[in-house]
């Protein structure tokens, strides 16, 4: 059950929409996919159809989290509200504000094994686990970081957000976090978002992608398009933003699926 | 997301959970899911009130744990009294800022509402006739306390950058100042009114009650009329003098209640309802 997690330490992005994208590519192709929304802001929960109102009186990733085993975690699960036919595989992991406080217990001994201690018993439940970041590096990163296989970076192609993979990057590579953490993932792509075509700085923060990361970078670029958005709006999967984007998503998910054989 | 939505599994245990960040998170228990309904204004707006969105209640920096220590016990006798005196210095000073933070959050919050309250009548839900009668009997407020609520809102509406402890006399010859334009529906003027008879009254280094009537005059503005604007100019006086002679033979005043217990009934509400009017406006003894 190869467990990844979807990061950056730039917002907006692009991670959730990737989150999305992948899950729903993978759902299609009859894999069990586990979607964990471990940003307190509640997005991927959103957009695949839980308003935060609706879970007022139900677990969360912040109770799992909290309680740290299977059980509790398995008590948040909910079923995507997508359309069936890209939902049906799809379990969510929902996300509330709450999930802000676990952060309080960055500095408890081992508290950054917590999600891998919900996870790890869950293996041969799902193909597929995609975790959805928040725009930090601190300790819901980790969590993310220590329960996860791979890490995929999803940024623009500007430059605040090209940093904010490099730093991923070092993060992960560095020997004394991956010591101290207990980390095992690595790098297995970056995927280039909202990229829009005959700007010269996104053409240069592009080549600069791929000179430094080379074959990790997932071809194709997802363009910036008006259609990803309102789909997001609507909460419906990036797919429904039409055939270019479809397409695009199945060409990732070939990388995705080459990268965790 | 389109057609019927998938079931919700059912939470099995009761899981405990933590709702809200910070100071104001609550704690509560999962409940067996009901099916998700459209939002509510209610649901994502919290729970509107008379125009105002009222999300969740303030949360003051109250300290709820005392934080004394002792002197260190080889510090000098000296650095003991020191130590000491910080202690009570900074409690007092904690005391005083919180009582003056809580006295405006109460104002500011209560003031409002009962504003609300009486300019929309919505006293009149609970049957109430009188919007004083409402305020006594509901919240066991005297006229004087909601009155000077409602009067330093208002001051407070105009001036919000004056942050002193008002006093009734203070707010109610401000409020004084305002009043004919509001009730001619012009608050702006009233705002600009109470801002002149200020501003002046800093200038001339007086803002006391007596310091803002002195600046009143200066600029030119109307004399106040007493609280709540007494509307009947004649003085009431020797009707009360009259009415009160017959009370005062107490022996054909119990024949009242034998003649009639039901009048007798309503004498009493009566004369009770104008007992507390009475002492509302009285100096106290
Ligand atoms: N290719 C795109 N074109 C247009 N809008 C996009 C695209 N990808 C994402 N968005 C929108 O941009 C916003 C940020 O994306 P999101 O996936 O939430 O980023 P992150 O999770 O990194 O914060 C969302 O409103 C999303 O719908
Ligand atoms: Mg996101």
């Amino acid at each position: 059950m190869p467990v990844t997690t979807f990061a950056n330490h730039k917002g907006g992005v692009g991670k959730s929409n990737e989150v999305e994208g992948v899950a729903a590519e993978l759902a299609m192709r009859g894999r069990r996919v586990l979607a964990v929304d471990l940003d307190p802001q509640g997005n991927l929960s959103r957009r695949m159809g839980y308003q935060e109102h609706e879970l007022e009186t139900r677990p969360t990733i912040a109770e799992a989290v909290r309680d740290h085993t299977p059980k509790a975690l398995r008590a948040s699960f909910l079923p995507c509200q997508w359309e069936q036919d890209w939902a049906e595989n799809i379990t969510l992991v929902p996300s509330r504000i709450e999930l802000e406080e676990r952060i309080s217990e960055a500095g408890v001994p081992l508290s950054w094994q917590r999600l891998h201690k919900c996870l790890a018993p869950l293996a041969g439940d799902f193909d597929d686990v995609l975790i959805d970041t928040p725009p930090t590096i601190g300790h819901l990163l980790h969590l993310a970081l220590v329960a996860s296989d791979y890490v995929v970076g999803a940024t623009t192609p500007t430059y605040d957000s090209v940093r904010g993979i490099y730093r991923l990057k070092n993060f992960i590579e560095n020997e004394d976090q991956r010591a101290g953490l207990g980390l095992r993932c690595r790098m297995i792509g970056v995927v280039i978002n909202m990229k829009r075509a005959g700007v010269a700085n996104h053409d240069q923060r592009t080549e600069a992608l791929i000179t430094r990361f080379g074959d990790l970078v997932w071809p194709p670029h997802l363009p910036l398009r008006a259609s990803v958005e309102d789909a997001s709006e609507r909460a419906e999967p990036p797919q429904n933003a039409g055939p270019e984007v479809q397409q695009i998503f199945r060409d990732r998910v070939d990388r995705y699926m080459k990268a965790v054989a | 997301m389109s057609g019927k939505r998938r079931p919700l599994p059912d939470v099995e245990d009761e899981i405990v959970l933590e709702r809200g960040v910070g100071p104001g998170a609550v704690v509560e228990k999962s409940d067996a899911p009901t099916a998700p309904t459209a939002p509510t204004a209610a649901d994502t707006a919290g729970v509107e009130i008379v125009g105002r969105v009222v999300k969740s209640p303030v949360a003051l920096d109250i300290p709820t744990a005392p934080q004394f220590e002792l002197a260190s016990p080889d510090a000098s006798r000296d650095a003991q009294l020191v130590h000491y005196e910080n202690l009570i210095g900074g409690a007092k000073e904690a005391v005083e800022t919180g009582a003056r933070a809580l006295d405006r959050y109460w104002t500011l919050t209560a003031g409002r509402a009962l504003v609300e309250i009486r300019d929309g009548k919505l006293y009149e839900l609970y049957g109430y006739t009188s919007f004083m009668d409402y305020v006594a009997q509901r919240w066991g407020m005297v006229r004087q306390h909601a009155y000077k609520l409602m009067r330093t809102v208002r001051v407070q509406q105009a001036l919000p950058e004056v942050t002193v402890d008002w006093t009734v006399r203070q707010v109610d010859l401000l409020g004084s100042v305002a009043e004919p334009h509001d009730s001619a529906g012009d608050e702006a003027a009233g705002d600009k009114a109470i801002r002149e008879v200020w501003a002046k009254a800093e200038e001339l280094g007086d803002t006391s009650a007596k310091g803002l009537d002195a600046a009143r005059k200066a600029v030119g503005g109307e004399a106040p009329k007493a609280l709540e604007a007494v509307k009947e100019r004649k003085p009431v006086l020797p009707v009360y003098q009259r009415a009160v002679k017959p009370f005062q033979d107490f022996r054909r005043l119990r024949q009242v209640a034998i003649e009639n217990p039901e009048y007798a009934v309503e004498l009493i509400k009566t004369l009770e309802a104008a007992l507390n009017e009475l002492r509302a406006e009285s100096p106290t003894p």
